[in-house]
């Protein structure tokens, strides 16, 4: 992806601001914890995909970022796509053969640069509606278990969002996979892993920094911004608890998991 | 006399007793023990190895000792590419090993570019390799 300032010579795509109105270009507006991001195309069917996918977080809300894709043509996962990132007006041009997926690629690379200082986390979100836990871990580690568990407890399964607020960290549901829109004061982090009883060691803060970075979506091309989000996260080790949790997968876990420290 | 400096575009900071430091040009993320954490900060302006040896020594109570770890760590540091100008002086990493009191990196870890499931929607996700990447 190149990252110039050539396309500010080309003419932005005139859309309307209401949603999918406009008979050339469709667009919407997604909200990620926060973040609005229109997504404008000139297909229909494949904006309609997109929505569908994002049922839940699309809002109306002035956008802090656009992603325009060009000459969209049926999807084509190993085609060429060019991809062209005009920092000056928060915009990024797809360009090429362009399937949802790429769509997705896209948001997944921008997103760690667009949150920070939020950190992006791979975590199932569970919540009661005024504590929440992240539960993190690699695939195969628990997430989706949990998420399947305690249904009416998870926002997500995929990935969260933390945000500094002021005296504490709130949790944000984004939408991948099982996912409802929420945002909730964040009261722990559990490292994953499968046991045969649910036993929870808390860690100690370097210890849980260590263990909890290896989670986290770094935006790696962005100094200040990774500066922003590992200053979160160094915050976050120290003030919220960070345990790891060994846990049987069954409802006997949300015991444990929401146990006061 | 040999003053060193640690770089500048490095994030770092003090956990407990840890230092943790981030050089995100090497994409490596490291954990200082406590001593090796004061002379990390010590090294924000520059500063003559001497002074350091001296503070080491404060810490270490042996003088041979406190010259050579902190050699070994101010080498370390700088093949980390942590150190400005490079180390002051090649040391010999066996001189202090075992040394409990001496500075040390404790821990190093890869910062990866998060390769897990693709896939914003719920409808996505298995297209990792087709996806484009920041270049």
């Amino acid at each position: 992806m190149s990252r110039s300032g050539g396309m500010l010579c080309q003419p932005a795509p005139r859309i309307e601001r209401s949603l999918c109105r406009d008979q050339t270009w469709s667009a919407c507006s997604v909200d990620l914890a926060g973040v609005v991001v229109d997504l404008r195309m000139t297909s229909r069917e494949k904006l309609a995909r997109i929505r569908a996918g994002f049922a839940g977080f699309l809002t109306e809300g002035v956008p802090h970022f656009t992603i325009v894709i060009h000459n969209e043509r049926d999807g084509n996962k190993s085609a060429q796509t060019v991809q062209t990132l005009d920092l000056e007006r928060r915009t990024l041009f797809l360009d090429g053969s362009i399937d949802p997926a790429h769509v997705e690629g896209a948001l997944r690379n921008l997103l760690p640069g667009l949150l920070s200082p939020a950190l992006l986390v791979h975590a199932a979100l569970l919540a009661d509606g005024r504590r929440a836990w992240l539960c993190c871990g690699s695939s195969g580690s628990g997430k989706s278990t949990l998420a399947r568990l305690f249904p009416s407890f998870a926002l997500g399964e995929e990935l969260a969002a933390v945000s500094p607020v002021e005296g504490y960290f709130r949790a944000s549901a984004l939408p991948m996979r099982t996912a409802r829109r929420g945002t909730v004061p964040l009261t722990g982090v559990h490292i994953l892993r499968h046991g045969k009883k649910n036993i929870r060691r808390r860690l100690p803060p370097a210890e849980a920094l260590r263990s909890l970075h290896r989670h986290v979506y770094w935006p790696l091309d962005d100094q200040a911004a990774f500066s922003a989000a590992f200053a979160t996260l160094g915050e976050l080790t120290e003030r919220v608890p960070v345990w790891d949790l060994a846990f049987r997968p069954d409802s006997s876990a949300w015991t444990t998991i929401s146990r006061e420290a | 006399m040999v003053k060193v400096q640690r770089v500048r575009n490095v994030a770092w900071r003090k956990i407990g007793d840890e230092t943790v430091v981030v050089n995100l040009g090497r994409k490596m993320m490291y954990g200082l023990n406590e001593l090796g954490g004061r002379v990390w900060e010590a090294l924000n302006e520059p500063v003559d190895v001497e002074i350091l040896e001296r503070f080491v020594l404060t810490e270490a109570g042996h003088e041979e000792l406190a010259r050579s770890s902190l050699r070994s760590f101010l080498a370390e540091l700088a093949q980390e590419e942590l150190l400005l100008g490079g180390s002051p002086a090649p040391a010999d990493p066996t001189a202090s090993e075992g040394y409990a009191n001496a500075p040390a990196i404790t821990w190093r870890e890869e910062i990866r570019k998060f390769a897990g499931n693709c896939g914003l929607l719920p409808a996505g996700g298995g297209a990792c390799t087709s996806v484009p990447q920041f270049s």
